[in-house]
């Protein structure tokens, strides 16, 4: 196959948020593909619409105008009980590992929780549900004896990799990370950047990595493209966004990574 | 012009958040405390502003300008406070009372202090504003904070604690809640202001390169105690402890090809034992 | 400090539920028969307490007007809640201009007095327990409907929710295993709130003489019958309004209490 094959399909998406008599613009005839096995960064820093193209991406939230499709089939537009092979394919690892899990629930509840879904349970026929959470468990590096605790008991890094647990129970094919490492201390986010990118080489995973950090999306995603007030403002290989950018707001971007300089 | 000997801060029963922590900064001189959550940075400098909550114990000796500072009344804190030190919190938006003009929240800690004329105020109010960059300060001095951006807040919350020219300022993770390119600004118009005040500084932050761009020397603080210390050319390019080497390798992703392993701070800590 | 408000509520309703418990094995003497004793004797012996206008022992009256107190209160929560809850869930997922209305329609439910409405529907109905229980517990429906909806909205901004329905979760799933037990603490709190509420509409009601029967003991009939002989016997008058008192301050201590302890932001500085 020469041709890699696009999963993720995004054309002129535009997604506009009316509150009262305000309406807002927070996506404008975005475009872009995510082609099977692709590490694909999307720059942008807030406002810039980043988490309004997650949730459309994602089949959660519904554009204004334009489509969104995955491996040829369409997304948007579809109801819930036929999204199910969405459900099982694309998994999100969202920003703060506070929010991201439920406190009154226990780490095997919540990694479980997608296999329990009926959308997903279509998709891959019944699974052994407390082998699979072991299994993905192991895989992020969590000791068995996680299983039964509460998230609070875990450190942020731990309970980060709970949630990049939850989002391979169901063997996806695609996962979204929104800031996942963002809110991470400097030590914990080079640890869960190697696992992120471990498990995406070894379970030939396609990534969306969105992120503030330029500098952390050059190291893992070899394309990119750079979102600022809703619009795709420059896309290409990240290297090259780095070496010569072609929009303005990129340059500054660049510009704007702090720099060693010991005085 | 400051001097902390032997700092210890605890709460409550559990073991001590800070730990024997010494350092110097002299008139001037701008020191980067790097360390990351838990690490005993900013219960160090709620220490020197005495704003630790009550049930805190504060053992050791912190000197400002000859004075001690453990063990001051609260009262006798807040004659210091905003006048010889001042900090710059984290969060912008709950640094600023939403119901006051910024103008009025910058002229507070004036009037409180220097001078009690509405007309002086305003006078160093606007050319504080000025000075943080702000190309219109009368407009900025008569806003809310919401109707500023969180740059815009932060420049506000730098001119609160300049606006005395105080000996000290204390920044705890001024620009961490900002996008990349305000954080860029920011940082300039703090560097300057310092400059232009020759207060001494001490910069608080989890991140290397941004302390880099500000300080000329730094320590590493690591449950509760102080790692590592020395000029930021030798920290960052010479770290002795494996913990700031560590830290120190896992922030230069710059260096780094793409796509490889990144170093991590358990590789150092695990070849240093 | 907080802990002690929690535990000296705590103590107040323990007591009250404990009087109510007690007043269906033992009470001094039988509290509903008219004339066992001297008519409005002063507290002594054996009328602890004294007697009221119709020689019945006022010590055993206030024992087994806990349980009237409590049973109003539990079966007025109890619709409250049953009704409320639901709602409130419900709510939670309607688009906002549905939910505006709704919660508009609420807000003009809830400045309705809980007391008008009882006294109207024993006006329609005819006093008795069951009119004042339906009353109270009808016109509480709204501070659950909002209390749960309130909560419900916060928890559904939290990325778990966002999580769990990038794989698919049904709404009913998410609302039992994410909400629900994410505002349950919530809910707890109105219940105790109402609660002393309740106690004291039924007390109300009963003064007036549209509540519990007058052969049943409550303590707002009592309160109403020392009425008449508030003069020269004030004592009848103060045992069924400490009750009374102690039982409100109980409920509305132990709700308080709840609301501060499960208040993450009392946690300490790190």
């Amino acid at each position: 196959m020469t041709v890699a094959e696009t999963l993720l399909q995004a054309d002129h998406l535009t997604r506009v948020y009316a509150t009262g008599r305000r309406r807002v613009r927070a996506l404008d005839d975005v475009s872009l593909r995510v082609t099977r096995g692709q590490r694909l960064g999307v720059v942008g820093e807030s406002g810039s619409g980043k988490s309004t193209l997650v949730r459309l991406l994602a089949g959660l939230d519904q554009p204004t105008s334009g489509t969104v499709g995955y491996a040829g089939r369409p997304v948007s537009g579809v109801p819930e009980r036929r999204l199910g092979f969405l459900r099982s394919s694309v998994q999100l690892v969202l920003q703060d590992p506070r929010s991201s899990l439920n406190p009154r629930m226990r780490v095997d509840d919540i990694v479980a929780e997608p296999l329990r879904s009926p959308a997903v349970r279509r998709e891959l026929g019944e699974i052994d549900r407390a082998v699979r959470v072991r299994e993905v468990l192991d895989a992020v590096g969590l000791p068995a004896d996680s299983m039964r605790r509460y998230p609070h008991e875990f450190s942020g890094g731990q309970r980060q990799r709970i949630a990049i647990a939850r989002a391979l129970a169901p063997s996806p094919e695609v996962l979204i990370a929104d800031e996942a490492v963002s809110a991470l201390d400097v030590s914990v986010r080079a640890q869960v950047l190697n696992l992120l990118m471990d498990l995406v080489a070894g379970l030939g995973l396609t990534l969306v990595f969105v992120s503030h950090d330029l500098a952390v999306v050059r190291h893992v995603c070899p394309d990119a493209v750079v979102l600022q007030g809703g619009r795709i403002v420059e896309a290409g290989p990240t290297l090259d966004l780095f070496a010569r950018p072609r929009h303005a707001y990129t340059a500054r971007l660049v510009a704007a990574i702090p720099s060693f300089r010991a005085r | 012009m400051l001097a902390i000997r032997g700092l210890t801060v605890a709460f409550g029963r559990r073991p001590p958040a800070v730990r024997d922590v010494s350092l110097d900064l002299d008139a001037g001189q701008r020191l980067g405390i790097i360390g990351e959550s838990g690490s005993g940075k900013t219960a160090t400098a709620l220490a020197i502003m005495g704003l630790l909550p009550e049930y805190a114990r504060v053992t050791g000796s912190i000197r400002l300008d000859g004075t001690e500072l453990v063990g001051l009344s609260d009262r006798e804190m807040s004659g210091l406070r905003g006048d010889a030190l001042s900090m710059v919190f984290q969060e912008p938006m709950t640094a600023l009372d939403p119901t006051m003009t910024a103008g009025r929240q910058v002229a507070e800690a004036f009037r409180l202090h220097r001078d009690r004329d509405v007309g002086r105020a305003r006078t160093a109010v606007i050319d504080m504003l000025a000075a943080v960059g702000f190309d219109d300060p009368d407009r900025i001095a008569d806003s809310y904070p919401h109707q500023l951006s969180g740059g815009q807040r932060q420049r506000v919350v730098t001119a609160m604690a300049l606006v005395n020219r105080p000996g000290l300022v204390i920044c705890d993770e001024p620009t961490t809640a900002l996008d990349v390119t305000v954080q860029a600004t920011v940082l300039r118009v703090l560097d300057e202001v310092l400059d232009a005040a020759g207060a001494s500084c001490l910069f608080i932050s989890h991140d290397l390169a941004v302390v880099s761009q500000l300080c000329s020397s730094v320590v590493v603080m690591l449950d509760g105690e102080i790692v590592e210390r020395g000029t930021t050319e030798q920290v960052f390019h010479r770290p002795q402890h494996p913990y700031a080497a560590g830290l120190v390798a896992t922030a230069r992703l710059d260096l780094l090809e793409p796509g490889t392993r990144l170093p991590t701070v358990a590789d150092h800590l695990r070849g240093a034992s | 400090m907080k802990r002690a408000e929690l535990w000296v509520g705590g103590a107040l309703v323990a007591t009250v539920v404990a009087m109510a418990l007690l007043s269906f094995v033992w009470t001094p003497f039988d509290p509903t028969a008219v004339g066992s004793g001297t008519r409005l004797a002063a507290p002594g012996w054996p009328h602890l307490l004294g007697t009221d206008h119709m020689g019945i022992d006022t010590f055993s009256r206030i024992l087994a007007g806990a349980r009237s107190a409590l049973y109003v209160g539990i079966i007025a929560v109890g619709i409250a809640a049953l009704v409320g809850v639901p709602l409130g869930l419900a709510t939670a997922w309607l688009p906002r201009w549905a939910s505006e209305i709704v919660m508009r329609g609420i807000d003009v439910a809830y400045a309705f007095p809980a007391l008008l409405l009882a006294i109207l529907l024993a006006g329609v109905f005819g006093g008795s327990t069951e009119t004042a229980m339906i009353a109270i517990g009808v016109a509480t429906i709204p501070a659950f409907i909002r209390v749960t909806r309130a909560g419900a909205l916060s928890v559904l901004s939290a990325d778990y929710v966002l999580a769990a329905r990038a794989s698919g979760t049904p709404v009913p799933a998410i609302a039992a295993r994410h909400v629900l037990p994410n505002v349950a603490h919530l809910i707890g709190v109105q219940a105790s709130v109402s609660f002393a509420m309740a106690i004291l509409a039924e007390a109300a009601l009963s003064y007036l003489g549209l509540g519990t029967p007058p052969t049943v003991p409550s303590w707002g009939r009592m309160l109403g019958d020392a009425q008449t002989y508030l003069v020269s016997h004030p004592l009848q008058a103060v045992w069924p309004g400490l009750a009374i008192a102690a039982a409100v301050l109980g409920f509305n201590m132990v709700g308080d209490g709840l609301r501060d302890f499960l208040d993450p932001k009392l946690r300490e500085v790190a």
